[in-house]
């Protein structure tokens, strides 16, 4: 079969397993590492299944501050075969349509037959950015995407439904779940190829953006201001519930207060 | 204070290895006076005394055999940080478990400590390095009191020894019901023979005159030596002595670990591979676990169940499990590393690294899957056959009868016919065999060869118990290690501190 | 703020469309108490043993967008001819002028269709937001549109306000620990409402509105399969909801048990999802769903920020083994014990 040109999409993202809040409920990210954001790490393993039928090239992408470069070193050695950082400090405060609007520029001259990414990053959670790049590009959209088989029929899951279709090149896929046998972790001679492998780094001048159309000044949506949600404040009541049938006692007496 | 009857399937009667206790009655004490009154209770009523935190013990240690249990799940707070010459200290009640030491650390979730020297939860929350806890059981739910009281070891002892040169405090309450703080370093035995006084308690007794084993990872009887620090007795005492409610905790500087699991055609060439790291003084593994073919194929069976696990990789395979710190010449070291593998016939690129937390997390896991599905199978069976215990072996014996010890395991296992996996801390020299019973014939069958491995395992110059304790499973070595007169000697010094034998009876000597 | 040219009325004016168009709708407002007219908002549907019915979220997303805009509400639907048969339920929520998108081959939602003839819509008739449901469909279909239309977009937004004239979207970050405000320089403002955020529902029987019928295109073929667990855990009043502190999986079929008996649904924590007990359609949190039952009943579930993020019950009780656990202090009541033998010995008491 003919190569298969594929971006995979990742965003780095302060581990989700680690992020704790204080007694107060404000967010404490004091040491807590960053990561391949969940779903990308999903993606990440889609698209490398693709390589074990087709002659995929994968080239992984993520935009971010220079650190972010360790997610795709991630990439690469779980596979991939080249890396690029969109790292500019004009990219900062992009809405989902600047960023989207930023890796367009980028993909466009890669040219790629599919794009996979995350359903969502845990940071903001939009699941935007995957469709307005579709129609930016112009490619087909599939979201909630769980398989992908090796002659390429894309399954999704909605909220009531299962669909599978034959995926329709180029497409942008993003990916809400993904249960393949791809292997999670790297080995070791995986860990050391990445490390010598060069990872391309881009601002917004060598990608030829106005600036009006990135970061800030390119958003369309602003956030005026944040505040920490109200916490209902509640006085917990605790019950001893070593005794099963007294916990269970207690229980039907909540239910029917 | 809560109290209560447990149900006959009560968790608070049963540990890990699936001994089922009973208890007169549950207590859930709130403070060190409810701890005191339950002990005076007990003694006006003549009932025994239990205590147990997390009930993660492998020999039965916490499982009470009536009277009275105390279970410390209240005493779960961290109190402060202090800092020394040797670095940052962390004091903590006795029932913080391990797992939510080492996250509160790396998180630095320092709200509420208080300064135990002037400005040290600033100084920690501010340095600019990171610390941790380094004593790692692989069940890392457990307590911090439970670790103290069996001087709990793991696969980093290969590093770091065991718990007890970690403790430099602990607060104990007697089983007369008095409390002492114990400082390292602070009362010293002359000789075999202890003449202190302990915050205005006099403690005058004898010793026990035995040598005991230092020469190889050893949990098994309570540890002596000439001239020992007072709070050496109590650590891996199995509770016999007092019922620990504090402890100070030594740190030491985190650094960036790699895990690695390498897979390997054979279990020869697994051990092979282990044997040439040990001699290796370059590559410097923080510790070194090994899996048999077994193994390997009891976690692909646990991942059938469970698809949140990491399946192992198509093929027969056993595998070598190790931590490397990732310091700039790791390239370096990797080269040597490959070069002992392709020289044991293995192949690098069959091997999984992880260094981000979650992945780490996932392998340990892994790890971690061996005993647990052993256990799993184990409380399977023990509904039809109530009699079935775990049968894991828990020895360890001096590097130069490693191989003689290994040749013996197989051989009497394959002789007896008896299902078996092996694993464990082989950098310790310290593998665990679990024997895998499938009815009450096989039962019989794995308590003579269990006999016959820990004579075997004394013969050779090692332990019996190398790091699961004595609890009320094993105290038939004790004898066989120790000898009347040691028995004796241990019996005459937990009569000292516990006149009544009241607290934590048939833990080591029966 | 922006001027923006009234592209709309030329497009109408060459008299392709062929439908009414609603007075006052030729320009685009800010949206403002005294002079704002006009939200549009997806109204879907699920198609459910052969009947249609409006998504559980729309009535209380219709109400608030009449709570906040003295102008006109659309609706949009894409439906057979029987989508008519809902047509006096969506005017009793507050519809004025319905779009009924048909098409003969109409075989439920479709991205690429879907996105182009709402935008369609949205240029010709020009409302100063437009909101949709955050629901798989909705969150897909939204971004599609949006950037068709050039416009910015807020995904799953708890609250709507009106503040200094300008649309406010009030939605939770970093996994509900902050929330932001966040307005939109493009138009129309547009937004995704996240499924039970607005739970109030104001009905008014017998209210009229204008139906306007309107083909679409139909550009891509899917085939599906219909999941069989479609019971909507968003829709129970009761959820026992279970997490990684439930080892045996027989307790599982515990919990449906009880369920069961007492009007209940079962829902889950993602570690449950992970190891295949229950399918993704019932987790609940940041990656599943936002649930706003009457009582929360969670069995050995954290209460990571992930999972809490999508809780708004009026009470939750909590049953772990450990009372020190995040999900605790947020909990009305706490049972200290274990989850496993509670749900036995429940599941026990309900034979006898």
């Amino acid at each position: 079969m003919a190569e298969i040109n594929v971006v995979v999409l990742v965003k780095q993202v302060p581990d989700p397993a680690s992020i704790k809040l204080s007694e107060e409920g404000t967010l404490l990210r004091d040491g807590v590492p960053s990561v391949i954001d969940p779903f990308g790490k999903m993606a990440l393993r889609l698209a490398i299944s693709l390589k074990k039928k087709h002659d995929a090239h994968i080239t992984a992408i993520t935009m971010g501050p220079m650190q972010a470069s360790d997610v795709l070193r991630k990439c690469l050695e779980h596979g991939c075969d080249k890396a690029v950082l969109l790292s500019d400090r004009k990219f900062a405060g992009s809405d989902t349509w600047a960023t989207s609007y930023t890796l367009s520029k980028c993909i466009e001259r890669i040219n790629p037959d599919l794009i996979i990414c995350g359903m969502q990053a845990t940071d903001g959670d939009t699941a935007q950015v995957p469709a307005e790049l579709s129609v930016l590009l112009d490619y087909n959209m599939y979201s909630n995407v769980t398989d992908l088989s090796d002659n390429l029929r894309v399954t999704q899951a909605y909220e009531r439904e299962i669909r599978t279709s034959q995926m329709k090149t180029p497409a942008v896929i993003s990916v809400s779940r993904y249960n393949g046998d791809a292997p999670e972790l790297s080995s070791m001679t995986d860990f050391l190829r990445a490390r010598s492998m060069d990872i391309e780094i881009l601002d917004a001048e060598a990608l030829g953006l106005s600036y009006d159309k990135i970061g800030l000044r390119g958003s369309k949506t602003k956030v005026v201001k944040t505040f920490t949600p109200e916490i209902r404040k509640i006085e917990t009541v605790y019950h001893d519930g070593s005794d099963p049938s007294n916990a269970v006692k207690i229980l039907k007496e909540e239910l029917n207060e | 204070m809560l109290s209560f009857v447990p149900d006959e399937d009560s968790p608070y009667t049963i540990d890990e290895c699936k001994i089922r206790g009973h208890a007169d009655l549950v207590f859930i004490p709130e403070n060190e006076n409810d701890i005191k009154e339950i002990l005076l209770k007990a003694r006006d009523e003549g009932k025994t005394v239990t205590v147990s935190s997390m009930r993660t013990g492998m020999c039965g240690g916490g499982v009470p055999n009536g009277g009275y249990l105390i279970s410390l799940e209240r005493f779960n707070r961290f109190i402060g940080i202090g800092k020394d010459d040797e670095g940052y200290y962390l004091r903590l009640q006795s029932c913080v478990t391990i797992e939510n030491i080492n996250n509160t650390l790396s998180l630095r979730r320092t709200e509420g400590f208080i300064d135990i020297t002037e400005n040290a939860v600033n100084d920690f929350r501010n340095d600019t390095k990171s610390f941790f806890y380094p004593v790692d059981p692989t069940e890392r739910n457990g307590s911090v009191g439970g670790n103290i009281a069996t001087n709990a070891s793991g696969p980093r002892t290969y590093k770091y020894g065991p718990t007890r040169n970690w403790i430099k405090f602990i607060r104990v309450i007697l089983p007369t019901g008095e409390t002492v703080n114990i400082e390292r370093g602070k009362y010293l035995a002359s000789g075999r023979k202890f003449d202190t006084v302990v915050d205005g308690i006099e403690i005058k007794t004898e010793i026990p005159t035995y040598e005991f084993n230092k020469t190889v990872k050893n949990a098994a009887g309570i540890y002596v030596e000439d001239n020992m620090d007072l709070i050496d007795l109590f650590i891996g005492s199995e509770g016999l002595f007092g019922i620990i409610t504090e402890a100070e905790i030594r740190l030491t500087e985190w650094h960036p670990l790699i895990s690695n699991i390498i897979f390997m055609p054979g279990d020869d060439s697994a051990l092979s591979l282990i044997n040439d790291l040990r001699n290796d003084t370059y590559i410097n593994p923080e510790f070194i676990e090994y899996f048999d073919t077994g193994s390997i194929e009891l976690i692909r069976k646990s991942y059938s169940n469970d698809p949140t696990l990491l399946n192992p990789p198509e093929g027969k395979h056993s595998a070598v499990f190790i931590d490397l710190s990732l310091t700039e010449d790791i390239e370096e070291r990797y080269d040597a590393l490959f070069s002992l593998i392709r020289k044991n016939n293995g192949n690098p690129d069959i091997s999984w690294i992880g260094y981000e937390d979650d992945d780490r997390k996932r392998m340990f896991q892994f790890r971690h899957c061996v005993p647990k599905s052993v256990f799993d199978y184990v409380a399977s069976l023990k509904e039809k056959m109530p009699r079935l215990n775990k049968m894991g072996t828990d020895m360890s014996v001096p590097q130069n009868r490693f191989d003689e010890m290994m040749i013996y395991y197989k051989d009497e296992l394959e002789k007896s016919g008896l299902e078996y996996v092996i694993f464990g801390h082989l950098g310790n020299c310290h593998p665990h065999v679990e024997i895998i019973l499938k009815d009450e014939d096989d039962l019989e069958k794995a308590r003579t060869v269990y006999r016959l491995f820990a004579k075997k395992a004394i013969e050779l110059g090692g332990s019996p118990s190398a790091e699961h304790g004595i609890g009320k499973l094993k105290s038939e070595y004790i004898e066989i290690m120790y000898g009347t007169k040691g028995v004796e000697e241990m019996k005459n010094l937990k009569l000292y501190f516990d006149p009544l034998n009241m607290l934590n009876r048939g833990n080591i000597i029966g | 703020m922006s001027e923006n040219s009234c592209s709309s009325c030329q497009s109408c004016s060459d008299g392709n469309c062929g439908d009414r168009l609603p007075p006052g709708m030729l320009c685009q407002y800010n949206l403002n108490q005294e002079t704002s007219d006009g939200i549009m908002v997806f109204i879907e549907l699920i198609e459910s043993e052969g009947a249609l019915r409006l998504h559980p979220s729309v009535p209380g997303i219709l109400t608030k967008a009449r709570e906040i805009s003295d102008g006109r509400l659309f609706g949009i639907i894409f439906a057979k001819v029987d989508g008519k048969d809902l047509y006096d339920e969506i005017f009793s929520y507050g519809v004025d002028t319905l779009y009924h998108m048909r098409n003969p081959k109409h075989h439920g939602y479709s991205p690429r269709s879907y996105s182009r003839s709402f935008s369609e819509v949205i240029k010709r008739v020009g409302p100063s937001a437009v909101l949709l449901p955050a629901t798989p469909i909705g969150r897909e279909l939204a971004p599609l549109t949006a950037a068709l239309l050039e416009t910015g977009l807020t995904a799953d937004c708890t609250d709507l306000k009106i503040e200094g004239c300008r649309l406010h979207m009030i939605r939770p970050a970093l996994g509900g620990n902050i929330i932001a405000s966040i307005v939109s320089d493009s138009y129309p403002n547009m937004a995704t409402v996240r499924p039970g955020a607005f739970s109030d529902v104001k009905k008014e029987t017998g209210r009229k509105g204008t139906a306007i019928s309107h083909p679409y295109t139909i550009d891509e073929e899917t085939e599906k399969s219909t999941s069989d667990d479609i019971l909507d855990i968003t829709e129970s009043r009761i959820l026992i909801s279970i997490g990684n502190g439930v080892r045996k999986p027989s307790s599982v079929d515990y919990a449906f048990k009880i369920a069961e008996s007492i009007g209940a649904n079962v829902s889950c924590s993602r570690t449950v999802v992970d190891k295949g007990w229950l399918p993704q359609t019932r987790q609940v949190g940041q990656s599943g769903k936002m649930v706003s039952p009457d009582i929360y009943i969670a069995f050995g579930i954290s209460g990571s920020v992930q999972h809490m993020a999508g809780v708004k019950a009026k009470k939750i009780i909590t049953v772990n083994k450990d009372r020190n656990a995040p999900i605790a202090s947020l909990s009305d009541t706490v049972i200290v014990g274990d989850c496993d033998q509670i749900l036995r010995k429940w599941a026990d008491s309900l034979q006898n």
